[in-house]
């Protein structure tokens, strides 16, 4: 049986209804046992919820150099980039692959041409990179950083 | 003053990529435990979230900045976590059922704990209660409730995102809060 409340509980919880119609729900909650247990219920349940805050991974950088491949990404996202290149950044994805690898430190060559002819090998990289940190000892892991940011830095020469 | 969605969304496309950062950083928490809470698998919610935050600078591009963000964001999230519920269902039928036979009865052997009443058990028995309960509900009972909670979008604006009336939503959701009463019982 639904005493024609049930939803309008719901809105006034949510603070979705105007305030005037808010002590009219409250008389109806008051009598109405229904009403007044399942808007306990939803109390009970948000309250759990509030303290439940579960650590997001980080974002991957096989999955920022994946978002790099898609067409489209850069034709939109570069325009942006070039102006942003004056700052010492290098690209949103770029900085978090890095940041990711713990060598954002260096993240500030400028790049401006050829950017996309140097992707590849760079996305490459992280792949690659990604792999060993999953499955090498951390010398290797430190060997392919170390490439990796010699690789960068050339591209970053060939490109200033 | 803190800029806000669409403000963040446009400086980045001028070239601020600190602007990602701040919009990723907003949204994060939230709706990582909106997926991991509709998937019930962390293997499954960490590459949702990957998937979910990929497309999103993908398709920044794209983004009309009258559109609200949050109501975007979770638009995208929803249809990458029902594609996964459908490739899940099409390839591994079978354990699916067996691990919700096995959530099942660990919520019934809860739930159906009879002697002692609401009221006695402690603060931890009952946030076992209520989260045996909430995984009682079904996908879209359990989504709707988490959309409302971790987007803080109206009903109206959720409606919307699942393409459904604001009426069927709210009934849905009142119907998941009646069963979740019924599974735990009267609240004194
Ligand atoms: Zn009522």
């Amino acid at each position: 049986m639904n005493c024609g409340y049930k939803e309008k509980i719901i809105l006034y919880f949510y603070g979705e209804l105007p305030e005037r119609s808010a002590a009219g729900i409250k008389r109806h909650i008051d009598a109405c046992a229904s009403c007044a247990g399942e808007l306990a219920v939803l109390k009970e349940l948000t309250a759990q919820f509030e303290i439940f805050k579960p650590e997001p991974p980080l974002l991957s950088a096989a999955g920022q150099a994946f978002a790099a491949r898609e067409p489209g990404f850069w034709e939109t996202a570069l325009a942006g980039f070039k102006a942003a290149a004056l700052a010492g950044a290098f690209t949103a994805a770029f900085l978090l692959a890095f940041r990711f690898m713990g060598a954002h430190k260096s993240a500030d060559a400028v790049w401006n041409n050829d950017i996309n002819s140097n992707l590849d090998s760079i996305e490459y990289g992280i792949y690659s990179l990604e792999d060993d940190m999953l499955y090498s000892p951390s010398a290797d892991f430190d060997y392919s950083c170390a490439g990796i940011e010699a690789q960068r830095q050339r591209i970053a020469e060939k490109t200033t | 003053m803190a800029l806000t969605d669409a403000e963040l969304v446009k400086a980045f496309k001028e070239g601020d990529a600190g602007a990602l950062d701040e919009l990723i950083s907003r949204y994060k928490g939230p709706l990582y435990a909106y997926l991991l809470k509709l998937a019930r698998d962390s293997n499954a919610a960490d590459d949702l979230f990957q998937e979910v935050f990929v497309k999103v600078i993908k398709k920044l591009g794209s983004y009309g900045e009258e559109d609200k963000f949050s109501a975007w964001l979770f638009t995208v999230a929803h249809h990458a976590i029902m594609d996964h519920f459908r490739a899940q269902t099409r390839r591994r039928e079978e354990s699916l059922y067996a691990a919700h036979g096995d959530s099942r009865a660990l919520a019934d052997t809860l739930a159906c704990d009879e002697p002692s009443p609401a009221a006695a058990l402690d603060a931890a028995e009952r946030a076992g209660a209520i989260e045996a309960a909430f995984e009682k509900l079904s996908p879209d009972q359990r989504e709707i409730f988490l959309l409302r909670h971790y987007s803080g979008l109206s009903f109206r604006e959720i409606a919307g995102i699942l393409k459904i009336p604001i009426g069927t939503a709210l009934a849905r959701m009142s119907r998941a809060l009646a069963k979740l009463r019924g599974e735990l019982g009267n609240i004194s």
